[in-house]
């Protein structure tokens, strides 16, 4: 850290101590002071360092030096990977804001230093978001998104007349992704690359899968943001036929006729949330090398959503629409909110197999970062597939759980027992399930 | 603590410089001495916030210290502003900007106790930046940035040798949200 004005003020010193010439001399001085710090500003240019609590290798995060190619408007927040904006409003179905004003100092080493929190949190947003374009370039997903992606800090999202907080909410009608304030004491979200990353991954889903079927992903709660109370609606709308009932629910029989009568929407609904909360889960770990990301943040959440835990076996898709009847009989709002938990916790067991399938191709040979490579790739490539079949079926049948194990194993480049294993573990048992051939094929 | 002590350094050495003019006279030959100032005060000014959306006060401690000639006042000013630090308990940044000009000022008297003046100042400011995460601490000290101001107020000699002024200012600085930035300042001291 060098102490330009310590040295300047020592130069005015030594010129003031030979008496009448200094006063000329030190405006002189002055005058050249100003013509030299005038560059300060215009020097920003992409390429540009800057210090932010950063991950290393091993994902422990400490203040480090990061360079940024593509952030060519720090002031504003605004390169080719992202446009960050504070506290957006919505405004006919669009994020606006005022112009940032991003302050930053440049140390004497030329780091970019961001002089106030609000600055440090949208900059290493960005840096996160700069990071992923060259991650999705890897794995084959850049191609899905429009970009810069939008991205919106201390927004005030209203989530029935409350202000949201400790949170981030893929707006698939917005196209982006909103940060609400953070006010734990843990690592603030617009800092956690592991959960950016989960939310970025919302992005890709939304192009890959629900766009093809017109669902737009958010949060899943009713939220507006604050500054416009416009509302974006869930995905999807409830039928109107699913009303509570008053279930004995101790009897199987009646459970089972419930069951099925809950429509195939809803329930597919409900499947594909799990899936892109499971898969978001994945490319956040994928992305961090950190199993606990989320708990980083949000400790309430760090036991039922840390991935390095076995990934248990998936219902098959009746058992899923059995675990759903009980929240029949409560209020809408409360069931919508049971049927969001009750999503992650499925979708935590797809991303604790995609991890297992990693270890399995480890335990088969390959190298950690390689297997995690071929995941990642694979979960991509299996997108498509997904989204044709959920376009074909969405409105009429009732998705299989295990519809996108398939076109994954298919993609992975080397399948041999211990990937065939973790597989099997995992699937939903049900008739007609039809193993890839890379496991020896046939029908169950 | 660093910014203590330039603070320190850099009102002693204005003050030497002011001393220097003074003995030489090189500024002006003709001008007679009327005597030494000295005041405290703060410059009340707003700037945006990241946002954009919201302004936010300043309002830095001044020191100024110079002569006195016939024909104008010649001094210098240091300021120091400190933002309270914001963040969470993990992670927080805070700054303080020290802030040195060199004024030049015109008095018109308007009567026995008050009088009208325009003044003319340029310096640089300097922003230190404190940043803290996971009981790892940073301090750094930018670059120094330009400033160039324009003021214009009132004078009100209270005593003898006690003088209060009031003035609304214009100052540029290129890292300035809004850029002029419009002040409003408040200063006693004394003027022999
Ligand atoms: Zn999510």
């Amino acid at each position: 850290m060098k102490r330009s004005s310590g040295k300047v003020l020592k130069t005015l010193g030594k010129f003031a101590s030979r008496g009448g010439q200094v006063a000329l001399t030190s405006f002189a001085l002055v005058l050249s002071l100003t013509v030299a710090s005038c560059s300060r500003e215009s020097d920003r240019f992409a390429g540009d360092t800057y210090r932010l609590p950063w991950p290393d290798s091993e994902g422990q995060i400490a203040l480090r030096p990061v360079q940024l190619k593509t952030l060519n408007d720090p002031e504003n927040f605004e390169g080719s990977a992202a446009r960050i904006l504070v506290e957006p409003a919505e405004s006919s179905g669009r994020l606006i804001a005022e112009k940032p004003r991003g302050r930053y100092i440049r140390s004497g080493s030329g780091t970019m230093i961001p002089s106030n929190y609000a600055t440090l949190q949208a900059v290493t947003a960005y840096a996160h978001q700069e990071k992923l374009q060259s991650f999705d370039e890897k794995n084959g997903a850049a191609t899905y998104l429009k970009w810069p992606l939008t991205i919106g800090l201390q927004v005030k999202v209203v989530d029935r007349g409350a202000i949201v907080n400790n949170n981030a909410i893929y707006d698939g009608k917005l196209d982006a992704l909103l940060v609400v304030p953070y006010s734990l004491s843990d690592l603030p979200i617009a800092l956690n690359g592991g959960i950016l990353a989960h939310e970025h991954f919302h992005f890709i889903f939304q192009k890959a899968v629900l766009d093809r079927i017109g669902v737009q992903q958010s949060q899943g709660c009713q939220h507006g943001i604050a500054q416009t109370e416009a509302e974006t609606p869930s995905a999807p709308q409830e039928t109107e036929t699913e009303t509570g009932l008053d279930l004995d629910l101790g009897d199987e029989e009646s459970i089972a006729r419930a069951a099925d009568e809950i429509a195939p929407g809803v329930y597919n609904a409900f499947l594909l949330r799990a899936i892109n909360e499971g898969l978001a889960d994945f490319w956040g770990w994928s992305y961090s090398g950190d199993v606990e990301f989320v708990g980083r943040s949000l400790p309430s959440e760090e036991r039922v959503r840390r991935l390095d835990l076995e990934a248990g076996k998936l219902m098959d898709a009746r058992a899923i629409r059995q675990s759903l009847v009980d929240l029949r009989r409560a209020d809408k709002v409360i069931r919508e909110d049971y049927r969001i938990g009750r999503a992650y916790l499925l979708g935590t067991q797809y991303a604790r197999f995609l991890k297992g399938l990693v270890s399995a191709l480890v335990e088969q040979g390959t190298s950690p970062e390689v297997a995690k490579g071929f995941v990642t790739a694979a979960l991509v490539k299996a997108l498509p597939t997904l989204g044709t079949a959920v376009v074909a079926s969405y409105a009429t049948d009732y998705i299989s759980p295990n519809l996108i194990l398939k076109p994954l194993i298919l993609n992975l480049p080397d399948v041999k027992a211990p990937v065939c294993t973790a597989l099997e573990n995992f699937r939903a048992t049900e008739t007609g399930y039809q193993k890839p051939a890379a496991c020896s094929g046939g029908t169950q | 603590m660093i910014l203590a002590w330039l603070r320190t350094l850099a009102f002693v050495q204005i003050l030497l410089v002011s001393f220097s003019v003074f003995v030489s006279g090189l500024v002006a030959p003709s001008l007679a001495v009327a005597g030494t100032m000295a005041s405290v005060g703060t410059t009340m000014s707003y700037s945006l916030d990241t946002s954009g959306r919201n302004y936010e006060a300043n309002t830095p401690f001044s020191l100024r210290g110079g002569y006195r000639f016939s024909l104008a006042d010649l001094y210098g000013e240091v300021s120091f502003f400190s933002s309270k630090s914001s963040g969470t308990e993990m992670v927080g940044v805070s700054s303080r900007d020290l802030e040195f000009l060199f004024w030049g000022r015109k008095s018109f008297s308007l009567s026995r106790s008050f009088a009208l003046f325009g003044a003319l100042g340029f310096g640089g400011h300097q922003e230190t930046v404190k940043t803290r995460y996971a009981g790892d601490t940073y301090l750094d000290e930018g670059r120094i940035e330009a400033v160039g101001a324009v003021a214009s107020g009132v004078q009100w000699r209270l005593t003898k040798a006690i003088e209060a002024s009031l003035e609304g200012r214009v100052s540029a600085a290129e890292s300035y949200a809004p850029n002029p930035r419009f002040g409003l300042g408040a200063f006693i001291g004394f003027a022999l």
